[in-house]
């Protein structure tokens, strides 16, 4: 081998055993894959539920406006014991108790632990807060309005129960559930006993305003969480480690049983839980929603219980419910806590969103009617039924790492699409810390339509989402009144947190306010429907309970960049429906529930044209046709108080005593504390004409009941004394006239009886006083100089009119008597009143 | 050399750039100042108060430095004309930039500018135009002159360039003037009548059957008669809004009596014919369109919170003498963003109003205000016809019970006492709506306002409405209703002591079984009209009279009431019973049946009412008998009451006593 040969060839063994070793080397490297990673991200793994944001996401964040605004609300005051009620509240509510066009925000309050002694409670500064909206920034009105609330509170609800146009403000709590009644003047008044609202004791959460019977008052529907009592023995006995202890598990309780107060319409309430079949006792409930899912008209109602089944119960139409849960494949068995009730595929017909437990996901129940309504002929509604559209709408998986609580479908974007914002905060204590729950971050999800569904849009809606929260109700609402939907947060053991829309209302809107006249004041239960082009958003005024808290009854609609709304349909629980079209965005509309269809309004209008013409008729003493008139306009509103009253004298003046008679029952029929209905009647039951219905008996019921009604009235005095005079009771007369004597000296009538009473008892000298001023002009304490005082006419002191010529027999020879001719004295005109008062006392027997 | 060192020095000034800007902000600043004092009220006027003011605040800093510099350099030159003038100009300039400085503090932080820093900015203002014109004019004329030859060349140059830049400068700073004007839009009122809204007397006639009128004939925005409240937040008139929060005119659509009887009206006689009540008690829903058939809340939100508002009362322009709101309602025109909502718009309406108030007090500001007259517009009501179909009843008529009494004495003011002097008192304040030059007794400077509180006799519905200040409205209502509220400036005029003094005469003795009379006399003292006043049909007034003997044992009495609140019968009351056509009692105050009066008993000024009574004397072991008379007084009756809140809501009016005498009858058993 030459020296090149050899070189060569070691070369190339050389180059062999490095490549060898260099490949076996490789090859082990390769071989040897790193090791497992707990959530690493890995091959093989997809995730095909998740979403990425899309490009058009609405640019559009809430912003912390809390402090700038002025509130400073903190839940919960010192460290929690670890007990159930501790954890679950509270709620809020946008509602406007002033009345002044301004959402004013109550806000539930937990006072601290339960552990807490009586004087602490009393200090605590965690108390139930009412924040008034003064054009945007807000005040504590809390002790201004008299609201004094130091317990475990977890729902608030605004109702108006009175239907006197100021709502009225309910409290659930651990404990007794209070109700506030709103005086109208900026205070309200505890009449939570008066009202029966606040008998029952319990674990009271969500609570829920809506007319389910159609009576146009408000009934409430509380739902009752668990029976809560302090475990025994909490010592970690055998030192297990435990971080969440049992008396913080709802499923440690028995169910607690849910309320519904039937309002009675006079100020107070009826549970008729168990009668009406919605007591649900299985259930934990937390939350409950009055909606109409069926579209009956009828207000059905959908509960959200934790660690048990939901129930959905639809209203028979008699005051009873039926459970059709299963049916309808809503009876959810998860622990659900927040509901969203609304139509988020503009389908027409009312869906559900639950938020639930962690490793659960929130359901996206979509109701189905619609579609079942294409396939079945004739609509048949006992077939509704709900499909969990969770995942597929974009909603589901990702919900699993959270304990969801308040949530609502709302049109934050106004892009015509309701959206959907969940508050998120767990129920298991930190492990570091037990008398602290871990926070959570709260999401925004964006509708994009039917087809795609929801993206959460949390990262680019505002610097918020970024941070966690012990998050538990929330309302929503435009407090601000610029057109778009803000929110309210409460956080537990912290503070509160208010959201403001930024660019919602690029978009176009539209506020719809009702004001029920027939229904409830304020609408509940009303449908709302927005037509733009070809698409329609309903809504309904009141559903979404949210958790613990309730939304403004304002709804606002998002038109997008439509320049008008095509058409606002409201149909009204006590159905009516009023229609308005080519409606101008960027407005809040008030409808009221009188301005229905044209066959109502005419009917108002044919009233009034009738009962005019009527007075026109009598005052021109046209009896007959005046009565025509009368009879005509009563159909048409058969309780007005006037038309009945002068329908009576006109039917009097036509000697229809029975008519007369009828009109003027009716009267006091209709106003019991009618004094004129009962002074007409008595003077009808006086009538000495043929064929009148003369009875002493009667006429003195009915005048003594007018003297009742009023007491300081002169006029029944007057004709009590007559009637004592037909009974011969001369002392009583006496009293009568010389009562109304001392009030009104000038009155010739009770005087000159006051005189006869005094002939026949033989005083003649005071019988002689009292005559000589009855028969003198009539007495007056007006000086000349006076100008025109009340009650004077163009005539002086007379009245315009003497009145009905009928009936007055008695009065009229009286006064006759009273003011003949002077020759005749006083001992002659008394005993000419002597024999006629003996003639009608003959007839009386 | 040194001439055209001078003249090249001197162009170089013309040529400063501060100068240019110094003078194109001073031109800016005086034809804004001229627009401002000179031209009527408008929108750029307001925009140029904003640009004057922005401008000024600009200004200051570059005229300091400009000023210094030029009296620097020219402080040595000989005296001329147009030194003198330079000096003049610039002490008009620093009192401008002073009083400029003041004036916009005072617009920002004071309840209003002061009336000295105003004139002195004002008499500046031509002060610098009458100096700065030939100080400057004769500088440019000699540079004019001086254009001959290359030197005079670039001086006349410098002077023209100067002309042009700062010509130009002022015309930009216009610019912003324009824009603003262009690009605000007030905010639009709607001042229309609803689509459905029901004409019952004609097109003509939209309010009847009240007479009060607007200057247009049609509509009115109720924003635009309302936000009282923005009078007394803004730092202005706080007192005076604090004072009519609580009072009458306040409460006038909000009292809950009120709405009841509106809605009865409605129901009973046509929600139109509520238009009747709506021109002195909600007159912003009135000429809002709200009063209308259909209409579900006969009252607006702002009219019942508002009732007789600010403007209501401040923006009429006309009255007549036959009352029921025969007034004639204006629109003032509004300041920018005055009726816009936000911190920011409120805060540069409130600026404007205060820097230049001129609108404000004209719109607002009326002698008429002064006269009886004024207020007979609404406190002198009829009904006639177009109410009760029949014809003219006379109702409550405050102004003419005191035109005919002894209060009035014509023009004299030494004797007569009008409305206000008594229901406006006087009050200390810092208000910018204290002085008056135009009253008799009283100066531009004499640190008071008139009371907006408008004392009267109603003790009961600031406190059932629970308004802010109710207990103590309440309390000197009641310490008016008894006379006891002094108001100095009208003492030597007045009367003393009780306002309506109730005296009891009995006998010295009497004998046992022997009848005793003994009489109750009420005087009208003080009351500048009848006692009472008002609806009478509601209000009552009477004698609560007891005769108990030494032991206390009740021998006699008259005026109680019965434990359902009513007077029992046989009272001494001052009142009235009206009656419909059938003779049946006005006990709703259903007016619109009204045809006339059983009797109406209430006392004119200065005259007296009595009544006698009597009882028998006790037999033994009475010795003395003891006589209280008591005059009690309440703004409402129980049935009423009970008609507009039901019996069981336990409601009834409080009751004031406003006077008391007592006697004692000595009971001779001597023989």
């Amino acid at each position: 081998m030459t020296r090149r040969r050899r070189l060569l060839f070691l070369a190339s063994a050389g180059a062999l055993v490095f490549l060898t070793a260099a490949s076996t080397a490789a090859l082990r490297w390769r071989g040897q894959e790193r090791k497992y990673q707990p959530g690493e991200d890995r091959e093989g793994i997809t995730s095909e539920l998740a979403r990425d944001l899309p490009e058009n996401y609405p640019r559009v964040t809430f912003t912390d406006v809390t402090r700038s605004a002025g509130i400073e609300f903190v839940h919960f005051s010192g460290k929690r014991s670890s007990q159930l009620p501790e954890d679950m509240g509270s709620g809020a509510a946008w509602g406007d108790y002033d009345n002044d066009g301004w959402m004013d925000l109550m806000v539930a309050n937990e006072v601290g632990p339960l552990t807490m002694a009586e004087d602490e409670r009393r200090r605590s500064p965690a108390r139930a807060r009412l924040y008034h909206n003064d054009h945007g920034t807000f005040s504590d009105a809390t002790e201004k309005a008299g609201i004094d609330f130091r317990g475990w509170g977890m729902g608030v609800a605004w109702g108006d129960y009175d239907n006197d146009g100021h709502a009225d403000l309910v409290l659930t709590a651990y404990g007794r559930n209070v109700l506030y009644h709103n005086d109208g003047n900026g205070t309200f008044t505890d009449r939570s006993l008066v009202s029966r609202i606040g008998a029952p004791v319990g674990f009271w959460t969500g609570a829920s305003w809506g007319d389910y019977d159609r009576d146009g008052f408000l009934d409430l529907y509380v739902t009752g969480y668990v029976k809560y009592s302090r475990p025994e023995n909490r010592s970690v006995e055998g030192g297990y480690d435990i971080e969440n202890p049992a008396s913080i598990n709802p499923s440690s309780f028995p169910p607690e049983r849910n309320l519904l107060f039937r309002n009675d319409g006079n100020g107070t309430f009826t549970e008729v839980g168990a009668v009406a079949g919605v007591a649900d006792v299985t259930g934990r409930g937390l939350s409950a929603a009055w909606a109409d899912f069926d579209g009956d008209g009828w207000l059905d109602l959908y509960v959200a219980n934790d660690r048990s089944d939901n129930a959905l119960f639809r209203n028979l139409r008699n005051g009873r419910f039926t459970d059709i849960s299963h049916s309808a494949r809503v009876s959810d068995y998860r622990g659900s806590m927040g509901i969203a009730v609304g139509d988020w595929d503009n389908d027409g017909a009312q869906d559900l969103f639950l938020t639930h437990w962690l490793a659960q996901e929130n359901a996206l129940y979509t109701n189905q009617l619609s579609e079942s309504k294409k396939r079945l002929t004739g609509g048949d509604v006992s077939r509704l039924t709900f499909m969990d559209e969770a995942d597929r709408a974009g909603l589901g998986q990702i919900s699993l790492d959270f304990v969801g609580w308040a949530t609502s479908f709302i049109d934050y974007d106004n892009d015509g699409k309701v959206d959907l914002f969940i508050v998120n905060g767990s129920t298991l204590q930190d492990k570091s810390d037990s008398t602290r729950l871990v926070p959570m971050r709260n999401q925004l999800f964006w509708n994009q339509g039917r087809r795609a569904g929801f993206f959460d849009v949390s990262r680019a809606a505002g610097a918020t989402f970024g941070k966690d929260f012990v998050g538990r109700g929330a309302t929503f609402a435009d407090y601000d009144n610029d057109g778009d939907e803000d929110v309210f947060i409460v956080n537990h053991g912290g503070p509160g947190i208010l959201l403001r829309n930024d660019g919602g209302n690029r978009n176009h809107w539209l506020q719809v306010e009702l004001r029920g006249t027939k229904s409830n004041r304020q609408g509940l239960g009303a449908t709302v429907r927005v037509v733009v082009g070809d698409t329609t958003q309903t809504r309904q005024i009141g559903a979404q309970s949210s958790y613990l808290s309730q939304n403004s009854l304002i709804e606002t609609f998002g038109l997008g960049a439509a320049t008008r709304a095509d058409t606002v349909e409201v149909l009204w629980p006590a159905g009516a429906r009023v229609v308005r079209t080519g409606v101008s965005p960027n407005q809040r509309l008030l409808i009221t529930e009188s301005e229905t269809a044209g066959i109502d309004r005419m009917q108002v209008r044919d009233f009034w044209r009738l009962y005019r013409e009527a007075t026109a008729l009598r005052v021109a003493r046209r009896p007959q046709r005046a009565s025509d008139a009368y009879a005509r306009a009563l159909e048409l509103n058969p309780g007005h108080e006037d038309a009945l009253y002068y329908y009576g004298s006109m039917r009097l003046d036509l000697g229809d005593f029975a008519g007369a008679a009828r009109a003027w029952r009716a009267l006091a029929a209709v106003n019991p504390s009618s004094a004129r209905a009962h002074s007409e009647l008595g003077s009808l039951y006086l009538c000495l004409e043929a064929g009148a219905p003369f009875q002493l008996d009667s006429a003195e019921q009915h005048i003594a009941r007018a003297h009742e009604i009023n007491k300081e009235e002169t006029g029944p005095l007057v004709r009590l004394g007559e009637v004592a005079l037909l009974r011969d009771d001369l002392a009583a007369a006496k009293r009568h006239f010389e009562a109304v004597l001392i009030t009104h000296r000038g009155n010739g009538l009770a005087r000159f009886y006051a005189g006869y009473v005094e002939w026949k008892n033989g005083n003649t000298a005071l019988a002689e006083q009292q005559f000589a001023r009855a028969v003198a002009p009539a007495e007056s304490v007006t000086p000349s100089v006076q100008p025109p005082g009340e009650g004077d006419t163009r005539r002086g002191t007379a009245a315009l009119v003497a009145g009905n010529q009928r009936c007055g027999e008695l009065r009229t020879l009286v006064q006759r008597l009273r003011t003949a001719d002077a020759k005749r004295d006083m001992v002659t005109r008394y005993s000419e009143l002597n024999s006629l008062l003996s003639i009608l006392r003959a007839r009386a027997r | 050399m040194t001439a055209s060192r001078h003249a090249t020095s001197r162009a170089d000034e013309w040529r400063q750039r501060l100068l240019y800007c110094v003078a194109g902000l001073l031109l800016f600043e005086t034809l804004t100042g001229l627009g401002i004092y000179l031209l009527p009220f408008s929108v750029p006027n307001q925009w140029m108060v904003v640009f004057h003011t922005l401008a000024g605040l600009a200004f200051v800093i570059p005229f300091a430095w400009y000023q210094a510099r030029h009296w620097k350099l020219y402080r040595s030159i000989r005296v001329s004309h147009v030194v003198l003038t330079g000096y003049f100009a610039m002490l008009a300039t620093i009192v401008l930039i002073v009083s400029g400085l003041v004036l916009t503090y005072e617009a920002i932080f004071a309840p209003r500018i002061s009336r000295g820093w105003d004139l002195a900015h004002i008499w500046a203002t031509f002060g610098l135009i009458a100096s700065v014109l030939p100080h400057v004019g004769t500088l440019i004329v000699r540079a004019a002159r001086a254009k001959g030859g290359a030197i005079g060349g670039t001086l006349h140059a410098a002077s023209r360039r100067f002309e042009y830049v700062s010509v130009l400068l002022t015309a930009a700073l216009f610019i912003p003037v324009i824009v603003a004007s262009v690009v605000y839009r007030p905010p639009k009122l709607n001042n229309q009548f609803p689509k459905d809204y029901s004409y019952v007397f004609g097109p003509q006639r939209p309010f009847a059957p009240s007479l009060a009128r607007t200057a247009s004939g049609g509509a009115y925005d109720a924003r635009s008669l309302a936000g009282s409240e923005s009078c007394g937040t803004a730092g202005c008139h706080k007192t005076i809004y604090d004072e009519w929060a609580v009072s009458a005119h306040r409460y006038s659509a909000m009292d809950p009596a009120f709405q009841k009887v509106q809605t009865v009206m409605a129901e009973q006689n046509g929600p139109e014919s509520t238009r009747y009540c709506g021109g002195c008690h909600d007159p912003i829903s009135l000429f809002s369109g709200t009063k209308n058939i259909f209409a579900e809340d006969l009252t607006s939100r702002a009219g019942y919170q508002e009732g007789v508002s600010c403007v209501a009362c401040h923006a009429i322009k006309k009255t007549d003498v036959k009352g029921n709101a025969a007034y004639v309602m204006s629109q003032p025109e509004r300041y920018l963003f005055e009726l816009t909502a936000g911190a920011v718009p409120r805060a540069v309406s409130d600026f404007l109003i205060r820097a230049y108030p001129r609108q404000h007090v004209q719109s607002l500001q009326h002698k008429l205000f002064k006269s009886p007259e004024f207020c007979a517009a609404c406190h002198k009501q009829f009904i006639d016809e177009e109410i009760n179909h029949v014809g003219w009843v006379q109702l409550q008529n405050q102004y003419d019970n005191w035109r005919k009494s002894r209060w009035n004495h014509g023009k004299d003011p030494r004797k007569t006492i009008e409305c206000r002097e008594c229901h406006m008192p006087l009050a200390a304040s810092n208000e910018p709506g204290s002085g008056d030059d135009l009253d008799y007794n009283r100066s531009p400077n004499d640190g008071k306002h008139r009371s907006h509180r408008f004392l009267g006799g109603n003790q009961f519905i600031p406190l059932a409405l629970k308004l802010p200040g109710a207990e103590e409205h309440a309390r000197l209502t009641e310490q008016w209703l008894r006379g006891e509220i002094d108001i100095p400036e009208i003492a030597d005029k007045w009367r003393r002591g009780p306002a309506v003094p109730v005296e009891v005469t009995a006998p010295a003795t009497a004998r046992p079984g022997a009848p005793i009379t003994i009489r109750a006399m009420l005087t009208n003292n003080k009351v500048g009209h009848d006692f009472p006043t008002g609806p009478l049909d509601i209000i009552q007034a009477w004698v609560e009279l007891s005769v108990t003997d030494q032991a206390g044992r009740v021998v006699f009495q008259s005026g109680q009431r019965d434990s359902a609140h009513f007077i029992a019968p046989g009272s001494f009351m001052l009142k009235a019973e009206p009656v419909d056509e059938n003779g049946n009692l006005i006990d709703r105050h259903n007016l619109w049946e009204m045809v006339g009066v059983r009797y109406r008993r209430s006392l004119f000024p200065g005259f007296s009412d009595q009544e006698t009574f009597t009882f028998a004397c006790p037999d033994a072991p009475v010795t003395e008998l003891h006589v209280t008379a008591r005059l009690m007084y309440r703004k409402a009756d129980q049935y009423l009451l009970n008609f507009l809140f039901g019996e069981e809501s336990g409601i009834t009016a409080p009751i004031t006593v406003l006077s008391e005498d007592r006697k004692t009858i000595r009971v001779r058993t001597d023989g």
